[in-house]
């Protein structure tokens, strides 16, 4: 069942990054790391901290180059795009720390996301209305960003990449903070976003069991390389992997 | 080739004068992360002390003119030392790190210390006497004695600070502080008071290009302003907060403005230097020293 | 809504009465300080816009000295119509300003602040060098056309009244929300899509074409421009507006504006005590209260049990 190390890319591949390199000064943060994301699957991204696994949001969401390597995205070369130009495209990514504006409101802020995408106020109104509905927030609309609880902020953030209507949606770590009724809403939501939107969810996160019951597929990145690649089931039976990660945490 | 010789020993003799200057304030930005606009203002302080204290030692201790003016200086830099404390207790304290709020308080010290400097110093400059007389000639190039001794001078104090910060504990705690504030106070660096350190030093420095230019320039209230624009310049092409930027940036100012003064005019050197700011900035946008912010 | 609805109808009553002033009142010197009245507010108000995306422009004094070279240039060298000039004063100041903001905000750090002010002196500088605007001593005679000298007053009130007022508009719409995220958070608006740098230049073409305007509205009132008028510390002058004022609030940048030129003209001739006072009062004003006087009005309000505008001034709708 899991996919081979490096398969040629098919026209199900929504994302494909080969030999992705990131250095900055003598550090590799990522090392020649390849993989790919299937159109519609949920690929949750994990290792210990320091793995290099915001790097490899940045450079997939363009906000460093790469330093080696490619990037497509949906048929499209974006290895040299920078950020808003593959948000454009449809590859919207959430910030693990201050992914909102503290000093604007719940709905301007998701009015940001639709800016560049909607061009009527009323399309753009609905637009975050139905968003802010998906995610609970009807009741804090009039609510500063930076005054919600942590939990809601997350959700504040989730709420604004998803008002972009992206194809791909990458978060990270979206469930710190959440407790468990909205962790169980939120990876509900995931399930929906993709079934009725036809979303793609690239998801880096530490709360295992989420990730284990979300996730189609797994790639623990170690030392910004791929330490192994399948179904949960598979990871969580792999030697290399429990010796690196998953046996330190339990 | 005299006449490039000359050109040079300009060169090397404005720039160790305007390194001093630069020194101190991306020092200031490296630490701080601020823009001081009041750094003319030490540099004036240095300059305006100076005019009145040399006269008067001279006058009341009968000495010979070079421990004079190391007394001077002395006390000089102390003036300055002691002024940029009231500065950054009253102002930049509570505004470290916030480059719009601390240009803002710099701007209002800017306009109080040089409106007090007209009312206690007046308009008119001043001049005090030559540190020593006469002239010396190097390979057919003609520099007087005392502009000599001062670029002598001035290279030996920026070596000084280079050793500071390269090689003592307090230099390291600079330097941690310049890279990565939070990581820095995670170590234990008291970043306040580094701060501080970091200002003082710089407005030493300020006050020792101050005390420098005193015997070689007419000594007025607005001096400080015309090497701050020079400074900033220097600074950006250098790289913010890079000490050898601000060095290779200082003497590549004053080449180009001695060349440039030489071959042109002093305002079309000036509109030059701003040039290469702007294609520098197009080029290389972190200056020849610095490092990329992302 | 209602609440820009409210300010907006306040700000058309007071901009047809500041008109309708500068009709009636026949005494010169009141009519000259509405102007000098109304250029600083511009002025700080456009300064401000900048802020809005966390930019100080201290080049605020040199596109609207570009501003008046270009419509001086216009009418007293080309003899071209002053409608042709005010135009082409807005257009160029934008232009410039494109090509300077596009260099300087690329990159993060305090380069728009270094090079504003190292690009202020330069053009200062240019003047003085060039003898076909009068080098040092500047341009003469820059005259509205008699037929409409006696309006000319009226006509700078109202046309600085409207500018402002289209600030404000602007400042509300989604643009103005967009630089207000960017100050705040970069990262997000790149995130949904948006440059973050063709969004600050946009912010500054549009401050500085209208301080272009604003520039050529100076120069055909004063009849006479130098190259002194728009060196650095005007910006530093406009900068005190907006501070002393409070910079929350366009309101606050043009009462500190109108409190400040007042203010200057009663301490006029005073020379080195001016600077005194203006350094005194930007530090005191920094260290005692920084969000201004508006600010400091504010929250004697709140302290009295008044209602609290402040905390709806934020909101959108």
């Amino acid at each position: 069942m899991s996919a081979p190390a490096m398969s040629p890319a098919t026209a199900d591949d929504i994302l494909s990054a080969r030999n992705l390199t990131r250095r900055f000064g003598g550090l590799v943060a990522v090392s020649d790391f390849s993989f790919t994301l299937k159109r519609g699957e949920i690929l949750g991204l994990i290792g210990p901290n320091g793995a290099g696994k915001s790097t490899v949001f940045n450079l997939i969401s363009g906000f460093i180059p790469p330093t080696a390597g490619q990037l497509s995205f949906d048929g499209t070369d974006i290895t040299k795009l920078r950020a808003p130009a593959i948000s454009r495209l449809g590859l919207v990514r959430m910030f693990q720390h201050g992914s909102l504006v503290p000093d604007m409101s719940v709905y301007e802020n998701i009015l940001l996301a639709t800016l560049v995408r909607l061009r009527t106020p009323s399309t753009r109104d609905a637009r975050v209305r139905e968003t802010a509905a998906m995610f609970g927030l009807t009741p804090y609309l009039e609510e500063l960003g930076g005054n919600l609880s942590h939990g809601r902020q997350r959700l504040l953030a989730m709420a604004i990449a998803t008002a972009t209507r992206p194809r791909l949606l990458c978060l990270d770590e979206p469930l710190t903070g959440l407790n468990s009724t909205e962790t169980r809403d939120i990876l509900e939501l995931f399930r929906k976003l993709r079934a009725e939107m036809g979303m793609t969810v690239l998801l880096v996160e530490h709360n295992m069991r989420a990730v284990m019951s979300v996730c189609d597929r797994l790639i623990v990145l170690h030392h910004g390389q791929r330490l192994a690649e399948g179904t949960p089931a598979e990871i969580s039976r792999d030697e290399n992997v429990i010796g690196a990660y998953l046996g330190k945490r339990s | 080739m005299d006449l490039t010789v000359q050109l040079i020993v300009n060169t090397l003799q404005i720039g160790a004068v305007y390194v001093l200057f630069s020194l101190g304030l991306t020092l200031i930005f490296g630490v701080m992360k601020i823009v001081n606009f009041a750094h003319g203002e030490f540099f004036t302080a240095a300059a305006l002390a100076m005019s009145v204290v040399v006269p008067w030692f001279a006058k009341a201790l009968g000495l010979s003119a070079i421990p004079v003016f190391a007394l001077s200086f002395c006390v000089s830099v102390l003036v300055v030392l002691a002024l940029g404390l009231v500065v950054y207790k009253f102002g930049f304290e509570r505004y470290l790190r916030d480059l719009i709020g601390s240009f803002i308080v710099s701007i209002g010290f800017v306009l109080l210390l040089e409106g007090l400097y007209l009312e206690i110093f007046g308009g008119a400059p001043r001049i005090i006497p030559p540190l020593i007389p006469g002239v010396a000639n190097i390979l057919g190039a003609a520099i007087t004695w005392q502009r000599l001794l001062i670029c002598f001078l001035a290279l030996a104090i920026t070596f000084g600070l280079y050793f500071l910060v390269a090689r003592t504990k307090l230099g390291l705690a600079l330097r941690a502080v310049a890279e990565d504030q939070e990581a820095a106070m995670l170590q234990g660096i008291k970043y306040r008071r580094v701060a501080l350190y970091g200002f003082l030093i710089g407005c030493g420095l300020a006050g020792a290009a101050g005390a420098f230019m005193a015997p070689l320039a007419a000594i007025t209230t607005f001096m400080g302003a015309d090497f701050l624009i020079k400074a900033f310049i220097i600074i950006i092409i250098g790289g913010l907060g890079s000490i050898p930027g601000a060095i290779l940036g200082g003497f590549i100012i004053a080449a180009i403005e001695s060349f440039g003064s030489y071959y042109f005019d002093s305002s079309t050197a000036t509109i030059a230097l701003f040039v290469l700011v702007i294609v520098g900035l197009l080029v290389r946008p972190q200056g020849i020293m610095g490092h990329a912010e992302r | 809504m209602p609440r820009d609805r409210r300010i907006y109808i306040a700000s058309a009553l007071l901009l047809c009465v500041g008109v309708a002033a500068a009709l009636i009142v026949r005494d010169d010197y009141t009519v000259k300080l509405m102007l000098w009245i109304a250029t600083s507010a511009l002025l700080a108000a456009c300064l401000r816009f900048v802020l809005l995306i966390g930019e100080l422009n201290i080049a605020t004094a040199a596109f609207y000295g570009i501003g008046a070279y270009t419509a001086g240039v216009i009418t007293t060298i080309f003899n071209g119509p002053l409608v042709l000039a005010m135009l082409a004063a807005a257009v160029v100041a934008g232009l410039v300003a494109a090509v300077f903001g596009f260099i300087t905000l690329r990159v993060k750090g305090p380069y728009f602040l270094l090079i504003s002010f190292a690009f202020t002196e330069v053009v200062r500088l240019k003047y003085t060098q060039s003898n076909i605007i009068g080098g040092n001593s500047g341009m003469i005679g820059i005259f509205p056309p008699v037929a409409i000298e006696p309006y000319y007053p009226a006509i700078m009130i109202a046309i600085i009244g409207l500018v402002l007022i289209g600030l404000y508009a602007i400042e509300r719409s989604p643009l103005g929300m967009l630089f207000k995220a960017i100050k705040s958070n970069d990262q997000i608006v790149l995130s949904v899509g948006i440059s973050v740098l063709v969004v600050k230049v946009i912010c500054v073409v549009i401050a500085s074409a209208a301080l272009g305007l604003g520039g050529a509205l100076y120069a055909h009132s004063n009849n006479v421009i130098s190259p002194g008028d728009f060196g650095f510390l005007l910006s530093v002058f406009v900068l005190a507006y907006v501070k002393i004022g409070g910079e929350e609030h366009m309101v606050g940048a043009l009462l500190g504006a109108a409190f400040l030129t007042l203010l200057g003209q009663y301490l006029m001739g005073v020379g080195a005590h001016e600077r005194i006072f203006f350094g005194g009062a930007i530090i005191i004003a920094m260290l005692v209260m920084p969000q201004g006087l508006t600010g400091l009005a504010l929250q004697l309000g709140r302290r009295l049990g008044w209602a609290t505008p402040a905390a709806s001034l934020g909101q959108h709708k």
